[in-house]
């Protein structure tokens, strides 16, 4: 008969998509945290134990927990961190037995059949100790099935054993809720009083089967510790890699660039054929280490290495490639680079956007994304701005460019298109020479004669931060209409022109 | 209401026509009739004007459309003078704006757009003129990637051949003193010139302070008095001798 073992994380999820380490403890279970649900952003789906404390359940819409617990932190399901996250623990327990499986995120079944010359009691304390690494509350336990072994892991021990033989005992005493099965059947049951999985277990198969069909006969087998579910072996995901040599030692980036395209050019299709994207990668360049300060003596080689995350996972080389490009672009080198070396870090599943072949406009957002992040990269963060209205009187505080990355709220009304003439305005305003008769200025070296004006209009305010107080005028000049006032001390400035 | 503005509003009225896939419409009706349609996707459009003639809020006008249909726009400002109120209306559209440092780096910026193929406009506003190889291998790309290449601001033609030229002034009929929001536009499209002209296209605001709740003015301007005496003359002729500085 074969044994298994279930490892039980509580709240995984949440320490995934936070960014927990093993051996960090759980301190994110003591903050009030919580994920919403992939398909229902607006509930809750999983809250920390702090959340629990305070009535915040699970299903529970966002806004009414927020009413529970006022600094409630909600961030939405990261298929790609838990995914990882749950990729860690698999290969953490890989050196317990070499069958693992994992379930939903936070569980792990894990075949420990053939090692009971080690004890069962030692493999599981070796289990548990893995699994609290990432929460002290984690629980291991073992049985002949997978139903078993998972129920077993509610019990409060450290590790519970259900004895070979001993399955169907075992279950006739737990919740009928800890036998997986569809949410309607489970319903059904419930209505009808059966809430111990031994009540199921006791009704005749026949009936069973008559009531309600496959889905009703696999659940009264599960709950008589029938279960075919037995871990598989894990394979480690093979590391999508590619590394190269130059031949002779580069000093500029142009051919380390051909390499990472070919790389990339690899990478997307290993990829892509398991259905996954990148989400993530590193570029490492293998550096000459020649530049020894000893005559003589070749230093050991230098390896630099420069992390790409993606905002959105892609299969597409082009934008990858662009990504890229945004990060070597500034890459000063500090010794010629003799290889090359690509890593896929991250992968996530493959999201089904095709555009629209029917949108002749529809071009590839991440394509765009890839673009900015190179600007970015090439000419500061601020380089690539959103517009965003003030709620100001002052005409250079009424707008301001802010991180593109960030939609910021405007408070302006939206309005298809402003029905005033747009204004161009200069960075910070420029003083102004002014002839009277007959009125004029002069500005960048040019005469502009006033052929009409309309003002003084006063604009002032903002005493608690930065006064103002200024007589505004539009002069009309060279076919342009200047925006000029005049500032307390008299002098007269041009802060710019509609256009 | 003039004949010309009557034009236009039911221009504006009546259903436009179908417009080809390769054309993008400026939201001008009478402008996109003198293009045949809109501007050409894969070529040069040049907007040029003296200043203050119009070509931000045309660009604007322009880009407001193609946001709002789901097209991909970006725009180099290279000059960096653009207000950002006035953008603020596409903040949660797919617009974003590129202002590099320096306006000589804003050729680059357009490159770097055009040759991610991700948007259907690049405007490359207030940057140095071009060189021609810049021009070219802009021009180049905007044609292989399928997408509209506007050059706003540039005094003198790019030498580009094939490129479609718009050269906006503004409209000082007569003896008048100032503008009255009407433009005249000079089309240049494979040799044909045509005029047209676009009553209304530049209202002038007619306050700058247009914020809905009065200003909080403690502690400002105290005890400097009035600065000024007499009521606005809201846009009249000068007199001789009557500037009021």
């Amino acid at each position: 008969m074969s044994r298994v073992a279930c490892v039980r994380i509580p709240r995984f999820p949440l320490a995934a998509v936070w960014g927990a380490e093993p051996g960090d403890g759980a301190d994110w279970d003591a903050r009030p945290l919580a994920l919403s649900a992939p398909a229902v952003p607006e509930r809750v789906h999983v809250a920390s134990a702090a959340l629990a404390e305070r009535g915040v359940l699970a299903g529970m819409r966002v806004t009414a927990a927020q009413a529970l617990a006022a600094d409630l932190e909600v961030r939405a399901w990261d298929e790609a961190a838990i995914g990882h996250a749950v990729n860690r623990v698999t290969m953490a327990l890989l050196a317990v037995s070499p069958q693992v499986t994992p379930g939903p995120p936070g569980l792990w079944w894990v075949g420990v059949h053939g090692l009971s010359h080690r004890g069962e009691r030692v493999v599981g304390a070796e289990l548990l100790a893995l699994a609290r690494a990432w929460h002290p509350a984690a629980r291991a336990a073992l049985a002949s099935s997978c139903v078993a072994a998972r129920a077993a892991t509610w019990l409060e021990r450290d590790v519970p054993i259900v004895p070979a033989g001993r399955d169907a005992a075992f279950l006739a005493r737990t919740p009928l809720a800890l036998v997986p099965m569809d949410g309607e059947l489970r319903a059904t049951f419930r209505a009808l009083g059966l809430v111990r999985a031994g009540q199921l277990a006791a009704l005749a198969p026949g009936d069973v089967e008559a009531r309600w069909g496959a889905a009703g006969l696999a659940a009264w087998r599960l709950a008589r510790g029938d279960d075919q579910r037995r871990p598989a072996l894990a394979v480690p995901p093979a590391p999508h890699l590619v590394s190269a040599d130059l031949p002779v030692p580069a000093t500029t980036l142009e051919p380390v660039l051909f390499l990472v395209r070919a790389a990339l050019d690899r990478l997307v299709q290993e990829v892509a054929r398991d259905g996954r994207a990148i989400a993530a990668f590193e570029v490492t360049l293998v550096l000459d280490g020649t530049g020894s300060s000893l005559p003589g003596v070749a230093a050991p080689a230098r390896t630099a290495v420069r992390r790409v995350a993606c905002a959105v996972p892609l299969a597409r080389v082009e934008p990858l490639f662009e990504q890229c490009r945004a990060v070597l672009d500034d890459w000063a080198l500090e010794a010629p680079v003799t290889g090359v070396r690509v890593q896929v870090t991250e992968r996530a599943a493959l999201t089904g956007e095709q555009g629209d072949l029917l949108h002749t406009g529809w071009r590839d957002p991440a394509a765009a994304e890839a673009a900015f992040a190179r600007l970015r990269a090439s000419l500061g963060a601020q380089a690539v701005v959103r517009p965003e209205g003030r709620d100001a009187h002052a005409v250079e505080r009424r707008g301001e460019w802010t991180d593109g990355r960030i939609v910021g709220w405007s408070m302006l009304p939206e309005d298809p298109d402003p029905p005033t003439v747009s204004l161009r305005l200069l960075p910070a305003p420029e003083r102004i020479e002014v002839t009277p008769l007959p009125l004029g200025f002069r500005w960048r070296g040019r005469h502009w004669p006033v052929t009409a004006q309309s003002g003084p209009e006063r604009l002032s305010g903002d005493w608690w931060s930065a006064p103002f107080a200024r007589d505004y005028w539009h002069w009309w000049s060279g076919g342009a209409v200047f925006v000029v006032f005049r500032a307390p001390g008299g002098e007269w400035m041009v802060q710019g022109w509609g256009d | 209401m003039s004949l010309a503005l009557l034009r236009s509003r039911l221009a504006d009225l009546v259903a436009p026509p179908p417009v080809a896939a390769d054309l993008l419409p400026t939201g001008v009706a009478a402008l996109d009739a003198a293009l045949g349609g809109g501007l050409p996707r894969g070529r040069l459009t040049e907007i040029a004007g003296p200043l203050g003639s119009g070509t931000a809020t045309l660009a604007r006008r322009l880009v407001t459309g193609l946001v709002a249909r789901g097209l991909g726009v970006a725009y180099v400002d290279a000059a960096r003078t653009l207000a950002p109120a006035d953008w603020a209306h596409l903040a949660r559209g797919h617009l974003r704006m590129v202002r590099p440092p320096e306006a000589a780096r804003g050729a680059w910026c357009a490159d770097v757009l055009l040759r991610s193929g991700a948007f259907v406009l690049v405007v490359l506003d207030g940057a140095p003129p071009l060189t021609r190889p810049q021009a070219l291998r802009l021009v180049g790309l905007a044609r292989e990637k399928d997408a509209a290449f506007v050059l706003i601001g540039q005094d003198r033609p790019s030498a580009v051949s094939g490129a479609v030229r718009v050269a906006l002034r503004r409209r000082w009929g007569g003896k008048a003193v100032r503008p009255d929001g009407a433009i005249q536009i000079l089309v240049e499209r494979g040799g044909n010139r045509e005029l047209i002209e676009i009553p209304g296209m530049l209202p002038e605001a007619k306050r700058l302070g247009v914020h809905p709740a009065g200003p909080d003015r403690r502690g400002v301007g105290r005890g400097r008095g009035k600065r000024w005496k007499g009521a606005r003359n809201g846009g009249r002729r000068l007199a001789s001798g009557e500037a009021s500085c």
